[in-house]
């Protein structure tokens, strides 16, 4: 076998030009599939991360049947929020942090005008341990909400622009920076609260911006006449590749009446974008996929074709049929594997070079560029790499087969 | 001695009944009677002012039994002709024609956007929800009076109520949310009489002290009281029938 494979490699060396244009389709293919898998992935770490560390956290807990309702946003059943609980639930091995929100609805008005709201009530001072980047969405102008605020809130930045609302100490002619919040309680009180506008919110997600109005949790407590009340709990855990078993952990912790979801069950529409994507990028590396093998079957059997008296030669000296066949996928294995590891290289090398740099993008909600960083994913690589090294040798068996056929005395009378 | 301090003791307490002022429960319980009747049937007009200065206009029916069974009739415009609202206790539901369903609603919505809401529209009893106290009125021929929750369950946290001193008939209110702000205001007029006996304000004009372009009428037609309203229609499957 051996010889054959020394055979193979000095075939391949010796017609330079031929491998080359093998060699690169695979090489371009694998880069060309990498680079997009890992500019991809760059802008779903994006939403990720948005959504995990900055709005939902890796987990929450709802009392038992929430979710069923969410859309309502019913504010009973409701949670106790005490120290007692919370400390449980940081105990639990993969937690790393445990915050406390109300979320409800609402009206705003700035006197003049009212719309519809989606509140979230949340703990200034322990929300960073839950949703570490819990403030990076506000605008330059406008300050985090911070532990010892109370009427202060943060706007959505399209629902401050049609309130004509900006942060306080940008106030000019014609603006307002305090509004007017009103909800009602689970039982029915209705009840309003004015408020300063402390900062606006941007984020990826479009509805954040329009609807949601960010308060510290004690404000919306009292609006809502549930002090010493949440609506869900949320976590952050060390791992977000141990996400299921921290979510089964914290389900026996806490036992029924409480429902605990991931991050993807809470925002599926993140979750839903990322498979689509990931389902796009597989319908091209196919189409790629199958080009390239085409492309290699035309060089192969060009190879064939040209080689005619040479095949003609071994098989009058003695050489099996399924030797040729395998000398020639040999041929196509090693072109496979040189253009899969120069593919990988050169992708890698890509991928890490646009990963330093960033690529500037338009925010989809906001306007303000932000940039992905596209990022390596190597199992991936090497099912690459795997599925390029088995395609080229796929390609050449038809090929292969068809010099094998060859019947030595036609072969060398051949040009 | 102690005879005369137990005479003039006497006296002082009974002061109040030989004043004649009547006493807050009192005036509750007529507004009560008035403005929510135990069982009534009535055709009035809602119109609903919003920001932009345009306004919707609904024509309604409604029938109310007992202390808080009442179901509502939209009768026009064309797009809400056919709803029902059902209230019975605490439950509420919407009947919409179009999916041919009920299904329930809180307690809290806006009654169909404008500024009542729906406990306003389906739900009077103020003698059972909330505490009176007389005060000071700045209006002329009015008891003022203050009105505080007694539970956490009703709409408003504090209400103030002017009543005429003839009738004891609402002239104008002011609602308060928990945080002691003006949610809303209102006032009462065209006081017309629809049963021999029997005045009312046929008209309640409610601001909407948030967004002070924002405004709701309800103006009554008519109104028969004691009519016949069997508790069957008072029930989900009756509805759209």
């Amino acid at each position: 076998m051996s010889t054959f494979l020394g055979m193979a490699v000095r075939n391949v060396a010796r017609n330079r030009r031929r491998s080359l244009v093998t060699l690169s389709a695979v090489l371009l293919g694998v880069t060309a599939v990498l680079v997009s898998r890992g500019i991809m992935d760059g802008f779903m770490r994006l939403m990720v991360d948005d959504v995990v560390e900055g709005r939902t956290g890796a987990l929450q807990i709802h009392p038992s049947g929430y979710m069923a309702s969410v859309e309502a946003l019913p504010l009973e059943p409701s949670l106790a929020y005490d120290e007692a609980l919370v400390a449980r639930l940081e105990a639990v091995p993969g937690v790393s942090g445990v915050s406390g929100r109300l979320t409800f609805s609402g009206l705003v008005s700035n006197g003049v005008a009212q719309t519809t709201f989606v509140g979230r009530g949340v703990d200034p001072g322990r929300e960073t341990r839950a949703v570490p980047r819990f403030g990076f969405e506000v605008r330059a102008g406008g300050r985090v909400l911070a532990p010892g605020d109370h009427a202060q809130v943060l706007l959505g930045s399209e629902l401050a622009r049609s309130f004509r609302a900006v942060p306080s100490g940008q106030k000019t002619e014609g603006l307002v920076d305090r509004v007017t919040l009103a909800a009602s309680s689970p039982k029915g009180r209705a009840n309003s609260m004015d408020v300063a506008v402390e900062g606006l919110t941007e984020s990826t997600l479009p509805f954040e911006n329009k609807r949601v109005v960010t308060v510290p949790l004690k404000l919306s407590q009292e609006l809502l006449g549930m002090e010493g009340r949440v609506t869900e709990l949320v976590v952050a855990v060390e791992d977000l590749g141990e996400l299921e078993e921290v979510a089964e952990r914290l389900r026996a912790e806490l036992g029924p009446g409480y429902e605990v979801h991931t991050w993807q069950e809470l925002q599926p529409f993140v979750r839903d974008v990322i498979r689509r994507q990931r389902f796009i990028l597989a319908m091209i590396s196919s189409i790629l996929f199958v080009i390239i093998l085409t492309g290699i079957i035309n060089t192969m059997l060009m190879s064939v074709f040209e080689r005619v008296r040479e095949i003609g030669t071994m098989l009058a000296v003695g050489v099996r049929r399924r030797q040729v066949r395998g000398l020639f996928l040999w041929e196509a294995a090693v072109l496979g594997v040189a253009g899969g590891v120069g593919g990988v290289a050169l992708g890698a090398a890509l991928v890490g070079l646009l990963g330093a740099w960033g690529i500037p993008i338009e925010n989809v909600g906001t306007g303000g560029p932000i940039l992905i960083r596209p990022e390596l994913d190597l199992p991936f690589a090497g099912v690459t790499f795997a599925v390029a090294v088995v395609g080229a040798v796929v390609a050449a068996a038809w090929p292969a087969w068809k010099a094998s056929r060859l019947n030595p005395v036609d072969a060398l009378r051949a040009n | 001695m102690k005879t005369i301090l137990l005479a003039v003791v006497a006296v002082l307490a009974a002061g109040p009944a030989l004043a004649g002022d009547p006493t807050p429960e009192e005036l509750l319980r007529r507004y009560d009677e008035v403005m929510g009747p135990r069982t009534f049937e009535a055709e009035s007009q809602m119109t609903a002012w919003r920001e932009d200065g345009s306004s919707r206009a609904y024509e309604l029916r409604m029938l109310k039994a007992e202390d808080d069974k009442s179901r509502v009739w939209f009768k026009s415009p064309a797009s809400v002709k056919g709803q029902e609202i059902l209230r019975v206790g605490d439950n509420l539901w919407v009947y919409l024609p179009n999916v041919k369903r009920a299904t329930r609603m809180a307690n809290r919505e806006s009654f169909q956007g404008g500024d009542f809401n729906n406990a306003d529209i389906l739900r009077v009893s103020y003698s059972k929800d909330y505490a009176g106290k007389l005060v000071a009125s700045e209006v002329p021929e009015t008891w003022a009076l203050e009105l505080k929750a007694k539970s956490q369950e009703t709409a408003y946290d504090a209400i103030k109520l002017w009543l005429r001193k003839s009738d004891g008939l609402p002239v104008k209110a002011q609602y308060f949310g928990t945080s002691g702000q003006m949610l809303r205001s209102a006032e009462f007029s065209d006081y017309t009489e629809f049963e021999k006996g029997y005045q009312r304000p046929a008209k309640v004009v409610m601001r909407n002290e948030l967004v002070k372009s924002r405004r709701s009428e309800l103006v009554v037609k008519s109104l028969k009281r004691g009519v016949d309203a069997p508790a069957q229609r008072f029930t989900q499957p009756d509805m759209g029938r």
